[in-house]
């Protein structure tokens, strides 16, 4: 009996202690996180329901979306992040299906497709002027094949060069977690089902894609964090004035911070962050729902 | 007859194979070659490269009319603003990576294998804080370090940068893997849990650690957003900003070989976290 209660307390004394321990452990980081990051997160949500330090409501919401500029901004992220997020996902999975078809040289190529990750913009960004430049080198191709040349600089066909430098760029990353979710499906239950004659797309359809979801969900999260850092490249090639088709969210934000206007602007992060959030909800409930692994 | 088909349509998917392989390895080595490529031209080839107002189309020029290191000269020796905005990058990155990696490390290792009150909902703040763009905060922190008069020091890029939430979710996860028993006999056998994250856990994530160090070092070495609002028009912009002239190849080049060096140095670390998928 009374050993029992000697036990309980030493557990607890345990149990104290390594609260104790936990609090020394996570308190830089908490400190740093709460006053960096979710302090200035909650002034912007307060910013945006005030006007020169009166609540206002949503004033500054339809005020933003009456405005040209930012329902541009918004279109061109939807249309950039629709585009170039569902393709990325699918190049980076052919291209780690395809390298777990490869007898050797698997790592080798996974490497090769990392050098873009590590290669900062602004030391490539001259040769993507060199390249799509209007007398650049894929218009002298092109108008060596006698096609059309394009404005890459200055048309609706930007979007499409900065699609191409996003996927280029974080292909290898995004190839990388593919692979990794590829090789913990064992290899016994493809080769069971090509014994029982399923051929190459029914295995990757039936058997591939579906224990692939949760994979593609942690693909998908990482992708939507380095379509943000897209604005670095934008800016890079376009300086601080783009023009109205790569004219994104972030340049929006950006533009409003040198205007200084301050409500208007937080009003504008905080529909950035509803719209992530909201996608990668959905994205979430997807997963659940097709989620065969558990 | 079969046989010598089937061995034939082998062949044939070998060939396709190196192919693809090759297409792939240029797709994605060529910008990064010809940067390198055009660093070594000479002055005349480069000038053609980046006059973007003539009415001629440009070649790809790999090959220089005359080996030259006239560039790589001028940055190192006769234009100080690039060593300088080169000094800038250095010091605002790397004690931003070593904070975030001493100080995310702690916390990971208590969201891991700590039990206290709030965790996992504490955690949840975390993953959702590493989906915010970076925008969002900016001017807010803009404020608050104009009210802690921190505005234009290296202090306002360093601080963001080391608290992002990325390296706790990051190395969670890896701690995860390690089994609880052996930190539950460290603790029988009197280890402090100090002792336990020293001699036990941060030996075993050493790949993830490496991982973190480029991906915050990248993150930080290409910021770009902060360094712009909280230190324009000062002296101490990073090279990230401020890569123009007519030595941008070169200076490409220098700026692209530090992230490069640690990527070599880290490759045979993290590869063993991904040793499973070479099977």
């Amino acid at each position: 009996m009374n050993s029992g209660v000697v036990m309980k307390k030493v557990k607890l004394k345990a149990r104290t202690k390594e609260n104790i321990t936990a609090c020394i452990f996570i308190a830089p980081s908490l400190f740093g996180t709460a006053f960096l990051y979710v302090l200035p997160c909650v002034l912007s949500i307060i910013g945006s329901v005030q006007n020169d330090g009166h609540f206002s409501g949503t004033e500054n919401y339809t005020a933003l979306f009456q405005n040209d500029a930012f329902r541009t901004a918004l279109k061109n992220t939807v249309l950039f992040n629709a585009t170039a997020i569902p393709l990325l996902m699918i190049i980076s999975y052919l291209l780690a299906e395809f390298i777990r078809s490869l007898k050797s040289g698997g790592a080798f190529v996974r490497g090769i497709l990392l050098v873009p990750v590590i290669v900062p913009s602004a030391s490539v960004v001259n040769v993507w002027k060199v390249f799509f430049d209007d007398y650049g080198v894929i218009n002298g191709l092109l108008a060596q094949l006698s096609l059309p040349t394009i404005q890459f600089f200055n048309s609706a066909f930007s979007i499409v060069m900065i699609v191409v430098i996003y996927i280029w760029k974080y292909c290898g990353i995004t190839t990388l977690l593919f692979s990794l979710g590829l090789s913990t499906i064992s290899s016994s239950v493809i080769e069971n089902a090509r014994l029982d004659g399923a051929t190459r797309f029914h295995i990757m359809r039936k058997i591939t894609l579906p224990l692939i979801v949760p994979t593609a969900f942690f693909v998908l999260l990482m992708e939507i964090i380095c379509s943000f850092q897209i604005f670095r490249d934008i800016h890079l090639l376009f300086g601080r004035y783009p023009n109205e088709k790569v004219y994104f969210l972030q340049n929006y934000i950006s533009n409003s911070y040198y205007n200084m206007n301050f409500s208007r602007l937080s009003a504008a992060s905080v529909i950035i962050s509803a719209i992530t959030t909201a996608v990668l909800i959905l994205a979430y409930l997807f997963e659940r729902s097709h989620n065969f692994t558990e | 007859m079969k046989a010598i088909k089937k061995s034939h349509s082998k062949r044939v998917r070998k060939y396709l194979h190196y192919i693809i392989v090759f297409l792939i390895v240029s797709i994605f080595l060529f910008p990064v070659v010809y940067l390198i490529a055009c660093s070594f031209l000479s002055d005349r080839q480069v000038h053609r490269a980046l006059d973007f107002t003539g009415t001629e189309y440009k070649h790809i020029e790999l090959i220089p009319e005359m080996f030259s290191l006239k560039q790589y000269y001028r940055v190192f020796f006769r234009s100080p603003e690039y060593l300088r905005k080169f000094r800038n990058s250095v010091i605002v990155t790397f004690p931003a990576v070593l904070i975030q990696v001493c100080v995310s490390s702690m916390a990971a290792f208590a969201f891991a294998k700590l039990r206290f009150p709030l965790r996992d909902k504490l955690f949840f703040l975390y993953v959702i804080l590493l989906l915010i763009p970076v925008q969002v905060t900016l001017v807010p922190d803009f404020l608050i370090f104009g009210k802690l008069h921190l505005l234009g020091s290296y202090l306002s890029v360093i601080l963001p940068a080391a608290f992002s939430a990325l390296g706790v979710c990051l190395l969670r996860q890896s701690i995860g893997y390690i089994s609880t028993s052996s930190i539950e006999a460290a603790r029988v056998d009197g280890a402090s849990y100090f002792r336990i994250f020293r001699s036990i856990i941060l030996p075993q994530i050493k790949g993830s650690i490496i991982m973190l160090i480029l991906l915050s070092f990248l993150d930080c070495w290409n910021n770009i957003e902060q360094p712009l609002v909280f230190l324009s028009g000062h002296d101490k912009i990073p090279l990230a900003v401020g890569l123009s002239g007519s030595d941008i190849f070169a200076c490409g080049v220098m700026f692209a070989v530090p992230p490069f060096l640690i990527y070599l140095y880290g490759h045979k670390d993290f590869s063993g976290i991904f040793m499973s998928v070479d099977k």
